[in-house]
C-alpha cells in the first residue's frame, strides 16, 4: 500500500503526453463548455468532461465549487446557460430529467416514503411500462445485487442507514440506466459502513459495467473508487487525470492541496537554480533547467519528505513538534526554523524520532513539484 | 386551564343537549319534530351536500395554489402566501357583503354578461344554492391551502426528482408520489373545511336566502324568530352527533397525524 510510483519529475517537457487530455475517440458522456449563474452567482464557467463507457469519474472539490450543479445539469434537473450535454453521441441538454436515462442516488437516498422497499425499485420499471412477471424478476435481481433479498416488503423508514443507500441504489439501476449518478453517495454513512459500502459500489460498478459520475469531498474516497477524477474550484475543473496523475502530479497548488497531505515551501528561483531560506536545493538529473527568478511554491508529499540528522545534507531544518505512532506508520510534524509546520509519514521504526529533536528534511529532487505564485506548475522553458 | 375549558365549553354543549330533552320538560317531543317535519331532513342534507361540493371545489382550487407555493422560493412564495392569508384578515361578513353586490339581480357579474351580450336577462344569482358554494369555497380556500401547504412543503426536493429520474412524466409524479404523499393534509383541510362549512352561519344566510338555507341558518330562527329554544337545542344536538359521526369514518380512513412521520427530512 506504500509502494509509491515513480514520483514524477519537478518538470515536465512539453512533449510528455498527457493521459487525461487526450481527446477520447467514443466517450459514452462528453460535458462541452457548460456554463451556468444563479442569479449573480457564477456555478459553472465553462466545465468539460469526457467519459468512457464502463468507468468511474469523481467531481471532487471543496462545498460550493460546482461539482454538484455539474451531475444536476447531467440529469436535467439544471439548464445550462451555455454548453451541451452528449450521452452516447446524443445532445441531451434539451430532454427533461425522465427522459434521459439516467439513474440517481441523492445523498438523502430520496426513498418514497409511502412505498415498499420492492415497490420503490420497481418505480423506474413501471414507468417504463414493464409488468409481471418480467417486473418481479427484474426487481428481485437489483434487490440480490444490492443483497438485500427478502425485504420486498419493508417500509424505507423500517430500514437502516445503510439499507436504504442499498435500495437507493437498486433504484437507480434496475432498468439499466446508461449512466449512474452519485451524490455524496458515502458521506451520510459511519466510517464502518463507509469503507464497506465503497468496496461494495466497487464490485457493483464491475458486475453491471456502470458508467459512473460521483460527486465527493472526500478525496480518499475519489482516490480510491474513481478511474478519472475531475478536481474542481469555483466553478472550474482544476485538473483532469487518473487517480495517480492528480496526486502525484497536480497542476495547480490547489489541486496539490486538496488531494491529501501536502508540505508546501516557499521557495525562490535565482539564477537558475531553487533555493530554500538561501539553501539551494537539489533539482532532478538531467534536465535542462531554465527558470526565471521568481517566488515559488515547493509541495512535497509526506510520504516522499525524509528526516535525516541536523548538518548531514537536508535541505530544510527544523524540530520535531508531534510524533504519532499510528501502527505501521509513523507520522511527525515538524516544525521548521522558518515557522512552518511539515507532516512527515514515514514506515518503520527508523522514522521515528523523538519530540524536540533537531531535524533536516529532504526528499528526492523528482519528488516535489514547483508552483509560481500564481499556483500553476513550473514547467520547463 | 381545564378549568376554564369545562366552564366555557363543555357546560354550554351540556346545557345544550338538556335543553333539547328538558324543555319544557323531559321528553323527546323536539327529536321527533326534526324527523316529521320534511324541512329539517332537506335542509340537513342541503347543509351536508353542499358542504361536500364546497369541500370539493377548494380542493381541485387550493392544491394547485399549495403546490405552487410549496415549489415556489423567496419572493413568490411570499407573494403567494400573501395572496391566500390576506383575505383572512378581513371579516367573513365583508367578504359575504361583497359577494351579494357582485351577484345581485342589477350586480357586477349579470351587468357585464348583459352588455357583452351573453344574456338578454339577469340571471337569478343570489339566493341559490350556486351563491351559497360560490362564497362559502372563497371564504374556506385558505383553510384547505395551508395545511395541504405544510405537507407539500415537507416533500423533500429529492424525492420528486428521483421519481423524475426514474422516468415519472410532470403528471405521473404528481398522481404516483406528490398525491400520496400529501394524503394527511388533504384529510387536515377536507375535514377542517367540511366541518366548518356544516355550521356556517353569515354566508349561508346572506347569499342562501330562505330556499337555499343551511342548518345554522335555521336553528338561529328558532331561535330569534319562534323562540323555540328546544328544538334549536335538538337539531344542534344532531349536528354535533353526525359531524363526530363523520369525524370517526373519516378517521378510519385517515390516521389524522400518522403518515406525515414516514416523510424523510
Amino acid at each position: 500500500m506504500l509502494q509509491v510510483p515513480d514520483p514524477s519529475p519537478a518538470c515536465e517537457t512539453p512533449a510528455m503526453p498527457v493521459p487525461s487530455v487526450r481527446p477520447d475517440p467514443d466517450p459514452l458522456l462528453r460535458i462541452e463548455g457548460l456554463h451556468k449563474s444563479f442569479g449573480k452567482t457564477v456555478a459553472l464557467r465553462g466545465v468539460s468532461v469526457a467519459l468512457q463507457e464502463g468507468s468511474i469519474l469523481a467531481l471532487l472539490g471543496p462545498s460550493g465549487c460546482g461539482k454538484t450543479t455539474v451531475l444536476m445539469t447531467i440529469a436535467g434537473f439544471e439548464t445550462p446557460d451555455r454548453g451541451r450535454i452528449m450521452i452516447g453521441g446524443h445532445d441531451v441538454s434539451g430532454l427533461p430529467p425522465h427522459r434521459r436515462n439516467i439513474g440517481i442516488v441523492f445523498q438523502s437516498y430520496a426513498l418514497f416514503p409511502h412505498l415498499s422497499v420492492g415497490d420503490n425499485i420497481a418505480f423506474p420499471l413501471r414507468r417504463r411500462g414493464i409488468r409481471k412477471p418480467e417486473l418481479g424478476r427484474r426487481v428481485r435481481r437489483a434487490l440480490s445485487l444490492v443483497r438485500l433479498e427478502g425485504l420486498e416488503d419493508r417500509m424505507p423508514n423500517a430500514l437502516s442507514g445503510g439499507q436504504k443507500q442499498r435500495v437507493a441504489l437498486a433504484r437507480a439501476l434496475v432498468f439499466d440506466p446508461s449512466i449512474l449518478l452519485l451524490d455524496e453517495p458515502l458521506s451520510a454513512l459511519d466510517k464502518n459502513l463507509r469503507e464497506e459500502m465503497q468496496n461494495e459500489l466497487r464490485g457493483i460498478q464491475k458486475s453491471t459495467g456502470a458508467t459512473v459520475v460521483f460527486v465527493t469531498h472526500d478525496q480518499s474516497e475519489a482516490l480510491s473508487l474513481a478511474d478519472q477524477i475531475a478536481v474542481m474550484r469555483s466553478g472550474s475543473i482544476e485538473q483532469l487525470g487518473t487517480p495517480d496523475e492528480v496526486y502525484y502530479r497536480p497542476e495547480t497548488a490547489f489541486v496539490g492541496r486538496f488531494l491529501g497531505e501536502a508540505a508546501i515551501l516557499r521557495a525562490q528561483a535565482r539564477a537558475g537554480r531553487v533555493h530554500v531560506n538561501g539553501t539551494p536545493i537539489e533539482m532532478p538529473a538531467g534536465r535542462s533547467i531554465d527558470f526565471r527568478d521568481q517566488e515559488l511554491e515547493i509541495l512535497v508529499r509526506p510520504e516522499h519528505m525524509v528526516v535525516c540528522p541536523p548538518a548531514s545534507g537536508g535541505f530544510v531544518h527544523g524540530s520535531v513538534e508531534t510524533v504519532s505512532f499510528t501502527g505501521a506508520l509513523n507520522k511527525t510534524a515538524i516544525r521548521l526554523t522558518s515557522g512552518e509546520l511539515v507532516s512527515v509519514v514515514g514506515v518503520g521504526r527508523s522514522t521515528r524520532a523523538a519530540v524536540g529533536t533537531p531535524v533536516g528534511l529532504r526528499w528526492a529532487p523528482e519528488a516535489m513539484r514547483l508552483f509560481d505564485t500564481l499556483g500553476d506548475a513550473v514547467r520547463c522553458h | 386551564m381545564l378549568a376554564v375549558l369545562a366552564g366555557v365549553f363543555v357546560y354550554p354543549v351540556i346545557g345544550m343537549l338538556e335543553r333539547g330533552v328538558f324543555t319544557p320538560e323531559f321528553s323527546l317531543q323536539h327529536y321527533y319534530a326534526i324527523f316529521e317535519r320534511d324541512l329539517y331532513l332537506r335542509t340537513f342534507w342541503r347543509t351536508f351536500r353542499l358542504s361536500a361540493v364546497v369541500t370539493a371545489v377548494t380542493l381541485v382550487l387550493g392544491f394547485p395554489v399549495a403546490l405552487l407555493m410549496a415549489r415556489s422560493t423567496g419572493g413568490v412564495a411570499a407573494i403567494i402566501a400573501a395572496c391566500v392569508i390576506f383575505p383572512l384578515w378581513t371579516s367573513v361578513l365583508v367578504r359575504s357583503f361583497a359577494w351579494t353586490v357582485l351577484l345581485s339581480r342589477n350586480g357586477l357579474v349579470n351587468d357585464a354578461l348583459m352588455r357583452s351580450g351573453l344574456i338578454e336577462q339577469p340571471l337569478r344569482l343570489l339566493y341559490t344554492e350556486f351563491a351559497v358554494v360560490l362564497a362559502l369555497a372563497h371564504v374556506m380556500l385558505p383553510f384547505m391551502i395551508l395545511p395541504l401547504y405544510a405537507v407539500l412543503r415537507d416533500i423533500p426536493k429529492d424525492v420528486i426528482r428521483a421519481a423524475s429520474a426514474g422516468g415519472a412524466s410532470d403528471f405521473a409524479v404528481l398522481r404516483t408520489i406528490i398525491v400520496p404523499l400529501s394524503m394527511p393534509g388533504i384529510a387536515a383541510g377536507c375535514t377542517m373545511v367540511f366541518l366548518v362549512s356544516l355550521g356556517f352561519f353569515v354566508t349561508p344566510l346572506l347569499l342562501g336566502g330562505s330556499r337555499s338555507l343551511m342548518i345554522a341558518t335555521l336553528i338561529t330562527q328558532e331561535v330569534t324568530q319562534n323562540y323555540n329554544w328546544g328544538l334549536a337545542a335538538a337539531l344542534s344536538t344532531t349536528l354535533l352527533v353526525v359531524v363526530l359521526i363523520a369525524l370517526a369514518l373519516l378517521g378510519r380512513f385517515v390516521r389524522i397525524g400518522r403518515g406525515t412521520k414516514a416523510m424523510p427530512k
